[in-house]
């Protein structure tokens, strides 16, 4: 009776999470994969059951879906590294003052995701700082043009807004780990790479993998950064769905984009987490 | 001597000192949460009577604002504002029909808006301002079938701005985005519709660029591709951004719009507009009535008030955009009235030119669709 009164007491604490995923999660992205096999016709959405959007996707924008896929990879990898370096350093070698340092990284996520933006493009403008600074010191003598506007542009703003939430899951792993063992490497006679690629790796893979994927979906899935400091060629996956369900009020293949997208960043998350679980392995 | 200790909180200090305990202060809040939870749903209206519901491009709703119009009338305005014309159709199909009062269509939208249903046929007699529009907008109110489905407000066009000292020669033509002194030192608005009506009769010299052959489409899709490829800095998601471009001298030239002039030398940069052989494209942005709207007979008299000479002064120097009413234009600022050729409008509108209606959306066998030109489009941003 008490058992059973247990589980009910734990189902009604649950039921309000559990509506609020089924209302806010499950519901919205089931309706518009069932609509992902609809189709559009003169601003119309038609119910009916086909395949040709998701065809389409393949067909007319694979292109701009590998694009996406690789910038969101070098802007997940690069946002990674630092951040697990940045950790890294803050766990082992610089106390105090590495807590201090990791509030001033994290206050950066109060700034906004725009601010960060723009903020990029006062820094490699034409008349931006960095410009600005190489002509006071006589390096060029004329601005370098191709600091902004471009797929490395793009590449910098989003690994600069992804780095402080890649820092925080790879930050907390680190703080489990014992630093005896990796004094035992060390007295061993292991050195700091030794140390990192073969005890400290191998611990913190599950958070190595899901602050990749953090930035992984959030880069793959903007389409701001590229409209704001990306070539005009540089058009991302996102910013061809952002166009369906607006401009072309085409839902059906906007959700079957959207799909794509999803299935192809869990692919590429796959594939990552096996990578990582092949190349760090404890010793 | 008790009513002494209890002055006082658990530290000894007297409670006066630090205000109030903290047991009062849950006390308080909890007693003025419930009151308030209590009281929500049986307040008082004082709300006003009329919601009327705008939903349109952001600024295009400041001539509400003129006068009492809304306080007379007992009414509010609930607005949403727009990224794209399509998000008005969006919003009037996924259940805004019969909530939404007003939209502001481009008028080349307005005869399929009133084909397919979603705005509502004016009846422009019940209408005291609208013989005063200029007799241009009164005319091109009317649409083909006789009816008219949006009242013109304002007008403006996407004009060729540059920066005389990033120049050598004012430009004459479109075709001077492609000189190679300026490569990589002109911008294209980020704007399907804008690149098409402008770059279309540069690319084939059609007159009518929203009747455009599938030939015809693909010359212009490939000139598109072609300043991409070699030639735009940059294509600015907003005005804004085009306006900075020209401000930081990221862009000697731009396709622009008229205020841009101004917000460029509010930051103290000169822009000049040119008049490219090839013309340009004009916008005319009306006001609809939407279907089923709410409030239709406050509609038409708060409708009257918008296209009244106040309220169009109000929008023209809020905005720098052109005004439609004629005893509006004496009411402009200065410098608001010389960015457009109110004294010889023909001249203005030779140069920009008006489209009547948008591209096809069922294909005709010889001019392609709508669809087909975003199809084209997409293909320029892919290229």
């Amino acid at each position: 009776m008490t058992a059973r009164r247990g589980t009910l007491a734990t189902g009604l604490l649950l039921l309000p999470a559990a509506l609020a995923f089924l209302g806010l999660f499950v519901a919205p992205l089931g309706y518009f994969f069932v609509q992902s096999f609809w189709k559009a016709s003169s601003f119309r959405i038609v119910p009916d059951f086909q395949f040709d959007n998701y065809a389409r996707v393949f067909t007319d924008y694979g292109g701009a879906l590998g694009f996406t896929l690789g910038v969101a990879f070098m802007a997940a990898t690069v946002a990674t590294t630092i951040a697990f370096l940045f950790a890294y350093a803050v766990r082992f070698s610089l106390g105090r003052a590495g807590n201090v340092l990791l509030v001033i990284a994290l206050i950066t996520l109060f700034g906004g995701y725009l601010v960060k933006i723009y903020a990029w493009r006062t820094i490699l403008g034409l008349d931006g700082i960095l410009n600005s600074a190489l002509l006071s010191t006589g390096l060029i003598a004329e601005p370098l043009p191709f600091l902004l506007f471009n797929t490395g542009a793009v590449i910098v703003t989003l690994t600069h807004y992804l780095l402080p939430l890649a820092m925080l899951p790879l930050f907390g792993a680190l703080r489990d780990i014992d630093d005896s063992e990796i004094a035992a490497a060390r007295d061993m006679g292991a050195g700091v790479t030794r140390v990192i690629i073969d005890v400290v790796l191998p611990q913190i893979r599950p958070a190595l993998l899901a602050a990749f994927a953090m930035c992984f979906l959030l880069a793959a899935g903007d389409y701001v950064t590229p409209s704001l400091v990306g070539s005009p060629g540089g058009a991302m996956f996102g910013n061809f769905i952002q166009s369906q369900f607006g401009l072309r009020m085409n839902t059906p293949l906007g959700a079957a984009m959207a799909f794509s997208l999803i299935g192809a960043s869990l692919l590429v998350l796959g594939a990552t987490g096996l990578a990582l679980r092949l190349g760090f392995r404890a010793r | 001597m008790r009513r002494k200790s209890e002055d006082r909180d658990h530290c000894g200090r007297p409670a006066a000192a630090s205000g109030v305990s903290r047991r009062a202060l849950l006390q308080g809040a909890a007693a003025a949460g419930i009151a308030a939870g209590l009281a929500l749903p049986f307040r008082p209206a004082q709300a006003a009577t009329s919601r009327i519901s705008f939903v349109g491009w952001e600024g295009y709703d400041a001539a509400f604002a003129v006068g009492d119009i809304l306080a007379k009338n007992d009414a509010a305005l609930d607005t949403t504002y727009i990224n794209a014309s399509e998000d008005m159709i969006t919003k009037l199909r996924s259940g805004g029909m019969g909530t939404v009062d007003f939209t502001t269509f481009n008028h080349m939208y307005n005869p399929v808006m009133g084909e397919v249903g979603l705005v509502t046929p004016l009846d422009t007699g019940r209408l005291t301002n609208f013989p005063k529009l200029m007799p241009k907008f009164q005319s091109m109110a009317k649409e083909a079938d006789g009816k008219v489905y949006g009242i013109p407000f304002t007008f403006s066009s996407c004009a060729l701005l540059y920066n005389p000292k990033l120049v050598t020669a004012p430009p004459t033509s479109w075709k001077d985005f492609l000189k190679p002194e300026y490569k990589g030192k002109v911008a294209l608005f980020a704007d399907v519709l804008t690149n098409i009506l402008v770059w279309a009769p540069v690319a084939t010299g059609v007159k009518d660029a929203t009747r455009l052959t599938r030939e015809q489409l693909d010359a212009t899709i490939e000139l598109l591709i072609t300043l991409k490829k070699g030639h735009i800095r940059a294509m600015p998601a907003s005005l804004g951004d085009g306006a900075e471009l020209l401000i930081r001298g990221e862009a000697a030239m731009i396709m622009g719009w008229e205020p841009m002039v101004l917000w460029c030398r509010d930051k103290g940069v000169e822009v000049s507009i040119a008049k490219p052989v090839e013309g340009t494209w004009a916008f005319v942005d009306t006001y609809n009535i939407a279907a089923e709207a709410p409030n239709l007979e406050l509609d038409y008299k708060l409708l009257d008030h918008i296209i009244g000479a106040e309220a169009q002064a109000k929008f023209g120097n809020d905005n720098f955009l052109g005004v439609a009413n004629a005893d509006a234009v004496a009411l402009l600022s200065p410098e608001a009235r010389a960015l457009y050729d109110y004294d010889n409008l023909e001249a203005y509108f030779e140069h920009a030119h008006i489209y009547p209606r948008m591209f096809p959306t069922e294909s005709d066998g010889t001019h392609v669709t709508y669809d087909q030109v975003l199809d084209g489009y997409d293909r320029f941003l892919k290229a």
